[in-house]
């Protein structure tokens, strides 16, 4: 199978953005959509229910390298959040710490990211976390 | 990318809304209005716009902005969610920051409980009142219990009379964290007092001396009438009120078991056992009309070991879809003919028409209650029976009449003994076991063995049902845990919910 060119994979994406994917449970969509390098991205994931999470919007920036997406992107919570594989000062996630980031594999996407970030929330071990109040953010 | 976002103003799209529940819509809006006026196009009227938030792209919308600066096209998708509610800001109070520059937007029924104290303390009215010693020393005194206390406990008054902790203890009341802090601090001192040597004694006093009595202030005093007593004394299943010249020597009543529907006369058990040794032809409870009930009975009743275990067989003949029965049916059965039934073989089960066992097989804990004193009650026969070792004058070791009475309190212990006769069933059959060899212990031990060589959905099958009930519908998963648990419910579903 042929490699999908970084653009085509990101347009792609950034169309199944628009249009509203998954459960609608994440979103994400470009950050400035004049950038011609599609780079910077803007994503939300909706706090999983039943958890400390449920009703929280959680705000993400995620910035696709040129080598996209052979490489993972890199990832950082712009809201507060407190959860074992984001870093408490500055909101990056540790891609060490992210089964998806740590095992990327090029078929992966920006959706693949967040769900996984949605699920890290709401697993047993996370789930209970005590969290800072909602729209504080990372500086 | 194109520029039409910046060309394309007064133009009206339609756009797809997906709520985080429900199915989609579509709405069709102009791109230069703004946020609010889609949301409040989209409020209903359990859905008020304020609680609505709209994430586009990755970007949750804000109700000034233009539709126009989000880019929003052509059936694009606008994700729709409900703000958080109060329990959300409750949670968000007691998290790290609790006032912080959050929306306030989510209205101000936060915990109505608080706001309500704190409007409370607030009042300038309340506040005055409260700065008056005086006035606050009154109305501590015009309660009557109080007063109580207070003339009681010296350092109880002073503190009450000291307006300066009075008004600390009010700050903190304003302040959940403070007052969250001081409770804290409160169970700490307690616990380290507990540490202490003879601290938990102190607590107590100090317990009894001050804490009740201002709890008790607080209800109305039940008086301790003689109806209350019975009542208690029946739920406790002691009925009978010994007499008060004779020896107490009934057997003490078993809290665990469940009530007995009618209460037959009991025959006073003290005044048989005087008689014992020597006594072999003659059996007091053949004469006794409850020992014939039970298997028990039939035990002294037959004479013969061999329809001894027959007669368990027929007693607990209905089958009964409990554990427990299926256990006591198997080892009635591997006892049959061969040896006299177990004194801890459950007298009390073979009676027809009360079958008292059925209220512990329902109950998880309370079955593993009784394999335990099961296990007890068979260490304790097979010291009782290596003191026995010259059968041929079994009864010359019967311990003296004072001992039974303990024997019978550790069987009195057992749930299946429910009523009178179940007990008296219990006290023939551990006679008749002390007049056996120690064939007894040795059949007895394997026959309990077969018991737990069922398989685990057999031995389980009471707390199976009930985690089937909780809605834990994987079978094998839960006699994993039962097994895992030993057959205790609780950590069980703890397991489960682990898994």
């Amino acid at each position: 199978m042929a490699k999908i060119p970084r653009n085509f994979k990101l347009m792609e994406e950034l169309e199944k953005g628009e249009k509203g994917i998954g459960d609608g449970t994440c979103s994400y969509g470009l950050s400035d959509g004049d950038d011609i390098m599609m780079s910077n991205w803007n994503g939300t994931i909706l706090g999983p229910g039943h958890t400390v999470h449920e009703n929280r919007i959680y705000s993400l920036k995620i910035h696709c390298g040129p080598s996209y997406p052979d490489m993972p992107p890199s990832v950082s919570f712009l809201s507060r959040v407190n959860l074992p594989c984001v870093n408490q000062t500055t909101g990056e996630v540790d891609p060490q710490k992210l089964t998806c980031l740590r095992n990327w594999n090029r078929n992966y996407g920006l959706e693949t990211v967040l769900t996984d970030l949605r699920r890290e929330m709401a697993s047993p071990n996370n789930r209970k976390l005590p969290q800072p109040s909602e729209g504080t953010m990372f500086n | 990318m194109d520029d039409s976002d910046t060309t394309a103003p007064q133009q009206a799209i339609v756009l797809t809304i997906r709520p985080s529940s429900g199915s989609t819509f579509t709405t069709a809006i102009s791109t230069d209005s703004t946020v609010l006026q889609l949301k409040e196009k989209l409020a209903s009227a359990d859905l008020p716009a304020a609680a609505i938030r709209l994430v586009y792209s990755g970007r949750v919308l804000k109700d000034d902005d233009q539709l126009s600066v989000y880019s929003i096209k052509e059936g694009h998708t606008i994700h729709m969610v409900k703000s958080a509610t109060n329990r959300a800001n409750e949670q968000a109070a007691q998290t790290v920051r609790p006032n912080s520059s959050t929306r306030s937007s989510a209205g101000p029924d936060g915990s109505d409980e608080q706001a309500m104290l704190n409007t409370l303390l607030d009042n300038p009215a309340i506040r005055d009142m409260m700065a008056n010693p005086e006035l606050v020393r009154r109305m501590m005194m015009s309660n009557p219990q109080t007063r109580e206390v207070m003339e009681n406990n010296p350092e109880v008054a002073q503190m009450l009379n000291d307006p300066s902790f009075l008004r600390q203890s009010l700050d903190i009341a304003r302040n959940p964290k403070l007052m969250k802090q001081a409770l804290r601090n409160n169970d700490r001192a307690l616990s380290n007092l507990e540490m202490i040597p003879g601290g938990f004694n102190h607590l107590r006093r100090m317990y009894h001396s001050v804490q009740e009595p201002m709890e008790a202030s607080r209800n109305a005093p039940e008086p301790s009438t003689d109806d209350l007593n019975e009542r208690f004394a029946a739920r406790l299943n002691a009925d009978t009120r010994p007499n008060a010249g004779a020896i107490n020597t009934t057997a003490l009543p078993n809290p665990w078991a469940p009530p007995p529907r009618s209460q037959t006369n009991t025959a006073g058990p003290g005044s048989m056992f005087p008689g014992m040794p020597g006594m072999r032809g003659f059996n007091p409870f053949a004469s006794n009309p409850f020992a014939m009930e039970g298997p028990g009975g039939a035990v002294r009743a037959g004479g013969s070991s061999g329809s001894a275990g027959s007669g368990a067989q027929a007693g607990s003949a209905p089958a009964f879809p409990s554990p427990f029965a299926a256990m006591m049916n198997q080892r009635m059965g591997a006892m049959n003919g061969n040896s006299p039934p177990n004194p801890f073989g459950l007298p009390g089960m073979g009676t027809g028409e009360g079958f008292p066992a059925m209220g512990i097989s329902n109950n998880p804990e309370m079955f593993q209650q009784m394999m335990q004193f099961n296990q007890m009650m068979r260490q304790m026969q097979q010291q009782q029976q290596q003191q026995q070792q010259r059968p041929s004058q079994p009864y010359s070791q019967i311990p003296p009449p004072s001992a039974f009475p303990s024997f019978a309190n550790m069987f009195g212990g057992m749930p299946p003994v429910t009523d009178p006769t179940a007990t008296m069933g219990t006290r023939s059959s551990n006679i008749s076991s002390s007049n056996t060899t120690s064939t007894a212990a040795a059949t007895a031990t394997p026959s309990t063995a077969t018991a737990m060589t069922q398989s685990p959905e057999e031995r389980f099958e009471a707390q199976l049902a009930s985690l089937r009930d909780m809605g834990f519908s994987d079978t094998s998963r839960n006699v994993r845990a039962l097994l895992a648990s030993g057959g205790d419910v609780n950590s069980a579903i703890e397991f489960l919910l682990r898994m």
